[in-house]
Parts: C-alpha cells; structure tokens; sequence
C-alpha cells in the first residue's frame, strides 16, 4: 500500500459488499430484480422502481475514460483542515464508464500524463485497503 | 410565477478579500445596515431573514435577526444556501403572501482567506478527489476533448476578470494579470491552475427585496426578478453529459421561456465563476454561443473591459470576490441603477444571472429588469 487508507471513510454500510468483492478481485455492482436497473452508487434503493430486490452482478471489469485529471499539487492545505490526501502528487482521478454502463471515479495507474486520454480503454485493478475490503483503480488496456 | 412582482430594493456590502479579526455578524452587520440605507427602508418592515449557516462560517439567521433587533415572520437558511437559491427562497415567501419584505444576508470569514482554494476539501476520500474545484477541471477536461479548446480560452477568462477588478473599488485582487504571468504558473489540478480557481474569501454581503408596491415607494431604483430557471440534477453522473452541465440548457429555455428573452437581449451577464472553465461552459449550454464557440466567444478581449460582450464586470469570483454570488448580485443592481462609473454598461436595462453548484448538481438562474 502506498498511503495509508481510512477505511470508516470509504466503506459504508451500503457498499460494504461492493468493496468486499473488490477484494475477491470481482467487479460487482448491484442490478435490481424488479426492473433490471444496474447501479452505482450501491444502495438499499433502486433510484429507478424503488424496490430493495437486487442482486450483486458480476461485471466484465472493462471501462471507457469518461475525463480526467491531474494532480501535480497536493493541495490539501493542512492549515485550513484536518482531512488528510492520500495519494502522493502526481496523480491522476478519472471519471470512467463501465462496459455495462455505470460510470465510477477511480485512478488510472501505471501511466503517465502523456499516456492518459479521453475514450482511452482499461483493466481493473483491484487494491486491497484493508484484510477484508479492496478500491477499484484501473490501468490501460 | 409572474415577473416583476419581486424586485431588489437594496443592497450592501462589505470589501471581498480579507477581514483579520472581524466575525462574519460584523461583516454582514456592516452590509446589513448599507443595504436598508440604500432602499431607504425601516428594518422593522422587514418580515423574512434568509442566511448562510450551512457553510459552517456564516451568519446563522435566527441570530442575526435578534442582533439587528428584528421579530420576523421566516428565519431560514438553506442546505444549499448560494445566492440565486436563497434570492429565489425570497422571492418564493413574497410570492406565497407570507412576506412582504425579506433580508438576505450572507456573511463569512473562512480559515485561510485569499490563500484556501474555495469549496470543501474532500470529495472522494478512496480515489484522493480533492476539492469541490477539480470537480469542474473534471468537466473542463471532457469540454476540452469534446470541442477541441484549449488552455487559451481559460486565460481570456481569468485575465479579463483582472481587468474589471481593477476597475472595481472594494475588489479582491486590484493588480493586472498578463497572459504570460498566467501560462508561466504550475498546473495545480491539469487542466486547472491556482489562477483557475476561485480563493475562499471573508465579506459580507446583504439583498433586500420586497413585493412591487413596496419596491415602487423605495429610495433606490428598484431591480425586478423577470424570470427564475432552477434544476438539481442530482442523480449526478448518471446522467449523461453531466460534467458538460448540460442541466443549464434546461434552465434556460425556463428563463428565457417565461421572459421572452434570448441571451442577445441581455446587457449585463453574471456568471458564478467558482472556476475559469464553468464561464466557457455556462456560455454554450445557455445560448450565448453554439456549443464547442466559447472559446472563440471570449477571445480578443471580447469578454474584457470595452468588449462586446458585459461578463462580471466587477471581476467575478476569480478576481473580484467568492461569496457564494453574492457580490455578482450586488454588482447587477449597481449596473443596472448606472452607477458603476468607468466599468459601466452603457444602458444596461437586462441582467442575467446563471449558476452551477456542488458536484454539479445545483443549477439556477435568473433574469433582472429595470422598468
């Protein structure tokens, strides 16, 4: 692990499972029983039907670059707030699209600024926080 | 809702920038007591108190309205409590006949003044998405893959709003910026530098509006609320194109539908410029240009003092002062009374105000009138 992760500050009640399958090295996103709607974020609630019935789909793990940007200044200004970064700079957060159509915000790693681009294809990866939980970055395919 | 029912009656303000020492009730008591000057009004009319509490550093409006001596009907503020949302909560309780006269007031003094990128710090603790801002560098990256812009688009916007904050008396930052100075900075968020992104800011800012046979026996020229354009998008980026704020396209036809207008009537044009990027966007998705032209829209100077085109002319929240739009506010009524000397519109008569919010999510805008 490169940083250190607060994991009370990312895995929720709700997505427990989704981040529990991260580290089983599976994409799973919940589709709902009753009208098929596959979502992110992960909820007790279909925004689509409103039903509770969902079951956690596995997924291809391929994605699309959506956009992205870069960090080249840790710009959590310590003065002003206790919260805490957590990659070292630089570094880059995307907004990517599923195959299956939801979309995540995520990292692209192992690749440099000139590598990165809109519609660019990725992999998963799957990086453990904790014994139990993993995040979902991706790097290109 | 009908136009011109609702017209701001006064306004205050505070210099943007830094307040060492001041308390954000100092600060919004100073604009408070401007703003009834300048309408001219008793505040025991006054019968609604809007605030902003939610930012955790401003006036909290039940306290307020017991430290300016007042027993009114509404005090609230909003969870969202932005400039537009909260003048249209107004307009809202002056529509319903609950009030007859509300004071907005919205003040604060954040940790890190002129220094602290505006906008809460963490967005996505897991993936280090950090600052309300890169949010719009997110947006401003797909535009620029879409359409083919380029950083050049970003400095016409930052250097301009410069150039009306030199000319804007009680204006955060009164020195020029050139091009060079702006593309010789680091990147801090690609495709976003620091110039790109509004600072947090201390200053107090008050608006009162009132019902039209209240407005018309004011001392002030009297600036009507013609149209309102609202949507929450916040079903976020399951909404395709989000990041483009293609919401405010929606937000427009409201507008310029209950108005008659179209955004070449507009004289004066206030856009909350929590970032460079969100002008060039807001420009396109409300009509001003077709998609994919803003960057030749602001080109040439085009956008700057002595343009085509009157764009925050007190320098907007890049350069003339962050608080939340209301000093976007505070400079259209100024325009459309004539007052703002060598910055001035020549016969502004129509003033927009177009908004974007969160992570995206919040969009508002609004049309003002003279008669």
């Amino acid at each position: 692990l490169d940083v250190q992760f607060d994991v009370s500050a990312i895995v929720t009640r709700e997505s427990e499972p989704y981040h529990r399958w991260l580290r089983a090295s599976e994409v799973r996103m919940q589709r709902c029983r009753a009208c098929g709607y596959l979502r992110p974020p992960a909820s007790d609630d279909c925004p689509e039907c409103l039903s509770q019935d969902a079951v956690w789909e596995i997924l291809s793990g391929r994605a699309k670059v959506e956009t992205y940007i870069w960090y080249f200044q840790d710009i959590l200004d310590r003065r002003f707030t206790q919260e805490w970064a957590y990659r070292q700079v630089p570094y880059n957060v995307a907004l990517v699209k599923m195959l299956e159509g939801p979309r995540v915000i995520t990292n692209i790693d192992n690749c440099q600024f000139s590598e990165l681009r809109v519609g660019a294809m990725l992999r998963p990866l799957f990086v453990p926080i904790s014994p139990e939980f993993a995040i979902l970055r991706f790097e290109l395919s | 809702m009908r136009g011109r029912e609702v017209a701001i009656i006064g306004v205050g303000a505070t210099v943007a920038g830094t307040h060492p020492g001041m308390t954000p009730d100092q600060l919004g008591m100073h604009a408070f007591k401007e703003a009834i000057n300048d309408a001219g009004i008793s505040k025991s009319t006054i019968d609604g108190l809007l605030g902003g509490a939610s930012s955790g550093a401003g006036t909290v409006p039940e306290k307020f309205a017991a430290r300016i001596g007042i027993n009114p009907k509404i005090t609230q503020s909003l969870a969202y409590p932005s400039s537009a949302f909260t003048l249209h909560h107004a307009a809202f309780l002056i529509y319903s006949g609950m009030c007859e006269v509300v004071a907005c007031v919205f003040a604060r003094n954040p940790p890190g003044a002129m220094e602290a990128l505006s906008g809460p710090p963490i967005y996505n603790a897991a993936h280090g998405l950090i600052n309300a801002n890169a949010v719009a560098a997110l947006g401003f990256s797909q535009y620029m893959a879409r359409y083919g812009a380029s950083e050049q688009a970003l400095a016409d916007v930052v250097v301009a709003a410069r150039q009306y904050a030199c000319l804007t008396p009680g204006a955060a930052y009164r020195e020029p910026l050139t091009f060079d100075e702006y593309f010789a900075a680091p990147f801090l968020v690609w495709p976003y530098r620091s110039f790109d992104i509004a600072k947090a800011m201390a200053g107090g800012v008050a608006v009162i509006v009132a019902r039209r046979s209240i407005a018309r026996q004011c001392a002030s020229k009297p600036v009507y609320l013609e149209a309102y354009g609202r949507r929450q998008a916040t079903r976020g980026w399951e909404n395709d194109e989000h990041l483009l704020c293609w919401p405010m396209k929606d937000v427009a036809k409201q507008v310029y539908g209950q108005s008659g207008l179209r955004p070449k009537d507009i004289d004066v044009l206030a856009i909350y410029d929590a970032t460079s990027g969100i002008v060039l966007q807001t420009l396109e998705n409300y009509g001003f240009c077709g998609d994919g032209e803003a960057k030749d829209f602001v080109k040439d100077g085009r956008i700057a003092p002595g343009g085509d085109v009157a764009l925050n002319t007190f320098g907007g929240h890049l350069a003339g002062g962050y608080l939340f739009g209301w000093f976007h506010h505070v400079e259209i009524v100024r325009q459309l009374r004539g007052v703002c000397g060598e910055r001035q519109r020549a016969n502004a008569r129509i003033a927009q105000f177009c908004t974007t919010g969160g992570m995206r999510e919040h969009y508002a805008s609004t049309i003002f009138v003279t008669e």
